[in-house]
């Protein structure tokens, strides 16, 4: 736990001294160290790597101390290392591929999906494998979400990786009197191969049924909502009824259902200097098996963080875990603190400590470090 | 298992209300541009004929705008979409357009133009660029509408962009150029004469952001130092005084900071080499009463005077 500490004040002890070591070794900006030149009029912007892909990198380096029986992590290690390779295919299409690497697990093909750009009627549509349009977390890729960990209940219904597979999507802007922004999505996968209540397919017709409805308003200049529901549907994950023997006879269906809400702050006049942002995502599972032979599984979960960026680099928040039990009437809860300080767009270095409560005598207290960059085109910030 | 089904029923019913929703009236051409600036220019070459609406307030800092799905509803109806280019906005418009489901106005589509591809480009990298060396524009200085000649060859741009798309308009949008080129033309004997008279011209003078060499070139002072030590990275404590010690040396007249940036350190910089701090809005409409790019211009030189008191 001392060495965790020391090793903790050390690094950031370098996070905050290296932006100023480079200004102070940099040479002096009163003149421009690189060489400029005049473009000439109705030039196009120069680009060296024309028709290639956008290709950049996010690396997520994480270290781990303190005690969870249920989760014994390595006390260091590359969570990640995800490439990107995104260009448009053609003038109706565009591509994006992301490559996962890992410092202990194989290469994974995270997400390689097609976009359909010139869909008519306020439709797009999407094919290929992409992380589901379930809740707004989900979306983001892990190593980008404002945490060393995954929310408790998203990790216990989705998996470490979310929820995603291949297969299809539309979504439909639907017109609206209120001039609402209202997206409604629908989506048909193969049954995920790692979810811990759905099933991975084993047939043709396992398949996983996704539709969401989002809603976003502007309330004021410096307010704004995002509000959504969500509901999922795919065979039923039997691992999770861990008080059967005969698996192989169970059959059924698992249907999660979802709301989030999602309410910014931010003052456009200044905007990079403090922001706002509080999250809350709920989930309602429903597992049965056909037959009605064993108890159905019905647990409720959730999670609600508050980030607040308090300076132009520094960022502090919280986070709240509550999920039910599968099995029995019980239910584990949780509490993650952080703060994180990004010394550019590119890189970030957070300290975070987590208590997780399992049942009453059961309960673990983490400490991370989380480091992460990006090199490559610059991407568009997240919101 | 009820509240799952009753979910299902909502999502149904209200999507089918939202869909019951009478489109809105279409107007002639419905024009969507990044920044206020942009829209006042088009406004000026389109005039009835274009209805012209900006994405970012002309207070928000182009590089720094939320892509809010606010924005993608704007889009989705628009017949032309403008940008400034060289990625000032590429924190914030790529995923607006590709959300936008408009087939017009994607980077090719007839609806889309980047009027930074008509403009004179200062600053453009010739050598390696990468991050060491700040949050870099790898395709040239951004900041180009802050020369009065490329907000000319950007309005001939836009009329061109209008005629493409709506050709019946063309004789109407190249008298709209014709008529911006002139009013900028008229006004430019007074921002030079002013210029001179306040001792702009020749001048040396301190900036916070890399924002301003075509306002420069245009009256003729020089940029010697910046406040970041490089685009995007906040100042140390020894560049600070590093800079204090230059702008002393240089006799540096005057230090200009966009108001979208936190004024305290610049204040604290400026008073300690002993000149003026002037926060210079570098967009129409960044406050009150800007309305045109000439107005635009009448009120950075009227602020100039009032901080440089015509010496």
């Amino acid at each position: 736990m001392r060495s965790f500490a020391r090793m903790l004040v050390a690094c950031l002890a370098f996070a905050c001294a290296a932006p100023a070591a480079r200004a102070q070794d940099a040479p002096d900006s009163l003149a421009t160290d690189t060489p400029v030149a005049e473009a000439p009029v109705a030039a196009p912007p120069v680009q060296g790597n024309l028709l290639n892909p956008n290709t950049s990198v996010i690396g997520w380096m994480q270290a781990a101390a303190g005690h969870d029986a249920h989760d014994d992590a390595p006390a260091a290690l590359l969570k990640e290392a995800e490439v990107g390779l995104q260009a448009v295919v053609d003038p109706y299409t565009r591509a994006d591929i992301f490559l996962s690497f890992h410092d202990l697990e194989e290469a994974a093909l995270e997400e390689a999906y097609l976009t359909f750009l010139t869909l008519p009627g306020g439709f797009q549509a999407r094919a290929g494998k992409f992380r589901d349009a379930f809740g707004k977390f989900n979306l983001t890729h892990a190593g980008e979400t404002p945490f060393a960990d995954r929310p408790l209940a998203a990790a216990t219904l989705f998996g470490e990786e979310g929820l995603s597979g291949a297969g299809a999507e539309v979504s439909w802007l639907v017109p609206n009197p209120f001039g609402l922004y209202a997206n409604l999505t629908g989506t048909v996968q193969r049954s995920p191969d790692e979810s811990p209540v759905f099933a991975a397919a084993e047939r043709r017709n396992d398949l996983l049924y996704l539709g969401r409805l989002v809603t976003y308003a502007d309330l004021s200049e410096s307010w704004n909502v995002n509000a959504g529901v969500s509901f999922a549907t795919a065979p039923v994950n039997t691992a999770l009824h861990d008080d059967v023997v005969d698996h192989a006879a169970l059959r059924g269906h698992a249907r999660v259902a979802g709301a989030d809400l999602t309410l910014r702050w931010k003052n456009h006049r200044q905007a990079i200097y403090r922001s706002l942002l509080w999250q809350t995502e709920a989930y309602a599972l429903d597992a049965e098996q056909s037959g009605g032979l064993y108890a159905p599984r019905r647990p409720r979960g959730g999670f609600s963080y508050v980030d607040y960026q308090f300076a132009r680099r520094w960022h502090a928040g919280v986070r709240g875990d509550y999920m039910q039990n599968f099995a029995d009437h019980g239910h584990q809860s949780g509490v993650l603190g952080y703060l994180t300080f990004t010394p550019t767009e590119f890189s970030l270095f957070s300290v975070q400590s987590r208590r997780l409560t399992y049942a009453p005598d059961d309960t673990a207290w983490e400490h991370f470090l989380k480091i992460t960059f990006n090199i490559g085109p610059h991407g568009a910030h997240p919101f | 298992m009820h509240c799952i089904a009753t979910l299902r029923r909502g999502l149904v019913a209200v999507a089918a209300l939202l869909a019951l929703a009478p489109a809105a009236a279409h107007a002639t051409l419905k024009v969507v541009t990044t920044t206020e600036d942009l829209a006042a220019i088009a406004r000026e070459v389109g005039g009835a004929r274009v209805q012209v609406d900006a994405l970012a307030h002309g207070y928000e800092d182009p590089h720094h705008v939320d892509a809010k799905p606010s924005f993608v509803l704007k889009l989705a109806k628009a017949d032309v979409f403008i940008q400034i280019g060289r990625e000032l906005e590429v924190g914030w418009v790529p995923p607006l357009l590709t959300n936008a489901r408009n087939a017009k106005i994607q980077p090719g589509g007839a609806g889309f133009l980047d009027v930074s591809s008509g403009v004179k480009i200062l600053e453009v990298p010739t050598g390696a660029v990468d991050r060491s060396q700040g949050d870099v524009h790898p395709f040239g200085n951004p900041h180009f509408w802050l020369s009065s000649d490329n907000a000319v060859l950007m309005a001939q741009g836009i009329a061109a962009k209008f005629t493409q798309v709506d050709p019946a308009g063309a004789a109407a949008y190249k008298a709209g150029a014709a008529a911006f080129a002139q009013h900028v033309a008229t006004a430019k004997v007074r921002w030079t004469a002013a210029a001179k008279r306040i001792g702009l011209t020749g001048a040396n003078l301190v900036t916070y952001h890399n924002s301003w060499p075509y306002f420069a070139r245009e009256f003729g002072f020089t940029v010697v130092g910046y406040v970041e030590p490089r685009p995007g990275i906040p100042p140390s404590v020894a560049h600070t005084a590093d800079l204090i010690t230059q702008m002393k040396a240089k006799h540096v007249r005057a230090l200009l900071v966009e108001p979208y940036f936190d004024q305290k350190l610049p204040k604290k910089i400026a008073a300690s080499a002993g000149v003026p701090l002037v926060v210079l809005p570098p967009s129409v409409d960044a406050s009150a009463g800007m309305k045109t790019y000439v107005d635009l211009v009448d009120k950075q030189l009227a602020l100039l005077t009032q901080a440089m008191g015509g010496k």
